[in-house]
């Protein structure tokens, strides 16, 4: 059993708004809905499916099903924090090839820029142990950066070549938040956060929201959109083991394998890389855990541009990422997915669209890289 | 410089932890079934899932894994993961000291932190 060719992407929506002090966030869930249905030519009494995960407001799925007036016979809210979004899919394509639906709806919405203060989860069972520590995400993410130059030499210059890229790509994004290029002398001098991590190293805080549409293959050849089918999935989480933790991979590194090895293709074939940007470290990770590089040698593979699109191997983040475009809900996710799903259509903007962009990756990590997170990766094919 | 410390919430699992740190002790626990020790402490071994766990007293010494100092803050502080003499790697803060003191493989000693409440915290220093 696979999930291998069984279910296709067929409806994508990005909201464009970054600053939403007008809105609720259940009405940014239904005006991503209605946005993701239009694309796919499909209405709201098309879904059989919903899925949501933790930025949902209320009792999730509960809250949101009634508030839009869905009907549904299949619902899901897995909740892997940023990484959400690639299991969501995932586990559209078995519930389509199950028969549980034929058409799965996914949001996700939030504003955190707007509305930033949500009260910590106490009932955790760690929160006893690391509250009292000053835990914030940057000096989680500061610790495996420190670990990683540590152990393989990795500089904060390789680190800023990841957030130059993702500006080459923003420049040509008229909704990125920061559309401004940046050079590498720009990220090292601007402020220190948390070391070594600069304010530059660190993604942007964006209300929005996104959602996407899919399809059984006998609903997805009746819709008008360029087919991007679902060839691989894998998921894992990673934490800090008993105590007998490594900073310097993710969980990625377990998710990768298992869904290349569903996809049946290998990351040399990958022509576009959506890689969960919410620090430059994180990338730098999860291009080496994914198997682009070599452990340890993701300094050496960002420089230069390497991942700017036209110019490098690996073209990533061409929306300009979390680190410039978008990062709604605090959840990276489903922009990754969207801007994966952008390239296999064609419909990337001219200046960052992959040529023959045929195969796809959309990797996503949820919670701390330096405490305790899931990682989904998702492999995708356009169909001609 | 040293970090503001929050009084840290107890539970019924963390309890005795917080008790052994007012007395200026740093608590972890083992596992009687398959010798392990582990960190933060909890009822169920996390290597094979035995209640036959206990809790040891460690010795005090760790070297630094890694760290990373907040500077957008009022008062900067370091947090870290050292590695104790016991094995387990836990989550602490670095104090007595300024980052420029610290760098990762570094001896540091267990020490006590009051926090807010005067709970007693358990931190290292150089
Ligand atoms: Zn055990």
């Amino acid at each position: 059993m696979s999930i291998n060719g069984i279910a296709y992407i067929m409806g994508a929506y990005e909201h464009p708004t970054r600053k939403a002090p007008d809105k609720t966030i259940a009405q940014l869930h239904a005006e991503c809905a209605a946005g993701a249905l239009a694309d796919a030519g499909l209405t709201l009494s098309d879904v059989d499916g919903y899925f949501c995960a933790g930025d949902a407001p209320g009792m999730g799925p509960v809250s949101m099903i009634d508030y839009m007036g869905l009907n549904v016979r299949h619902i899901d809210s897995t909740e892997l924090g940023g990484a959400s979004y690639m299991a969501h899919i995932s586990h559209a394509a078995q519930a389509i090839a199950t028969g549980k639906c034929s058409v799965a709806l996914i949001t996700l919405a939030g504003k955190p820029r707007t509305s930033p203060h949500q009260p910590p989860r106490t009932t955790t069972p760690e929160y006893s142990y690391e509250s009292p520590y000053g835990t914030t995400v940057v000096n989680s993410y500061g610790m495996c950066a420190a670990r990683h130059m540590y152990e393989f030499g990795t500089t904060s210059e390789q680190l800023a070549w990841i957030k130059v890229a993702a500006s080459h790509h923003a420049q040509h994004n008229p909704n990125a938040m920061l559309q401004n290029l940046v050079t590498v002398e720009d990220v090292i001098n601007s402020p220190m956060i948390s070391d070594p991590l600069h304010r530059l190293d660190c993604c942007i805080v964006s209300d929005g929201g996104g959602a996407l549409i899919v399809t059984s293959a006998e609903i997805a050849k009746q819709i008008n959109r360029p087919k991007v089918k679902i060839i691989g999935a894998g998921e894992a989480n990673k934490g800090q083991n008993g105590g007998m933790l490594d900073l310097t991979y993710s969980a990625g590194q377990k998710s990768g394998k298992i869904a290349f090895a569903e996809a049946g293709i290998k990351p040399s074939d990958i022509k576009y890389a959506s890689i969960y940007d919410s620090f430059t470290i994180t990338v730098l990770i999860q291009l080496e855990d994914l198997g682009f590089c070599a452990k340890g040698d993701g300094g050496k593979f960002v420089m230069d541009g390497n991942l700017i699109s036209g110019v490098g191997k690996l073209p990533f983040n061409t929306d300009g990422g979390g680190l410039c475009n978008n990062h709604p809900a605090n959840r990276g996710g489903m922009t990754k997915i969207i801007e994966a799903v952008r390239q296999l259509r064609g419909e990337a903007h001219p200046k960052v669209q992959v040529k023959n962009c045929d195969l796809a990756i959309a990797h996503g990590t949820g919670g701390m890289l330096g405490h305790r997170h899931a990682s989904a990766t998702l492999i995708l094919e356009r169909e001609s | 410089m040293n970090p503001i410390f929050k009084n840290p919430i107890t539970d019924a699992e963390s309890q005795y932890f917080w008790q052994a740190a007012n007395e200026k002790k740093l608590y972890l626990k083992t596992c009687n079934n398959c010798q392990k020790p582990h960190y933060h402490p909890r009822t169920h071994c996390p290597f094979c899932f035995s209640t036959n766990t206990q809790w040891i007293e460690a010795k005090g010494t760790a070297t630094i894994y890694s760290l990373s100092t907040m500077r957008r803050v009022e008062t900067p502080y370091t947090i870290a993961y050292v590695e104790l003499h016991e094995g387990p790697k836990i989550l602490t803060n670095i104090v007595n000291s300024t980052p420029e003191q610290l760098q990762i493989g570094q001896a540091v000693n267990l020490t006590f932190q009051p926090s807010e409440n005067g709970q007693l915290i358990p931190a290292f220093e150089p």
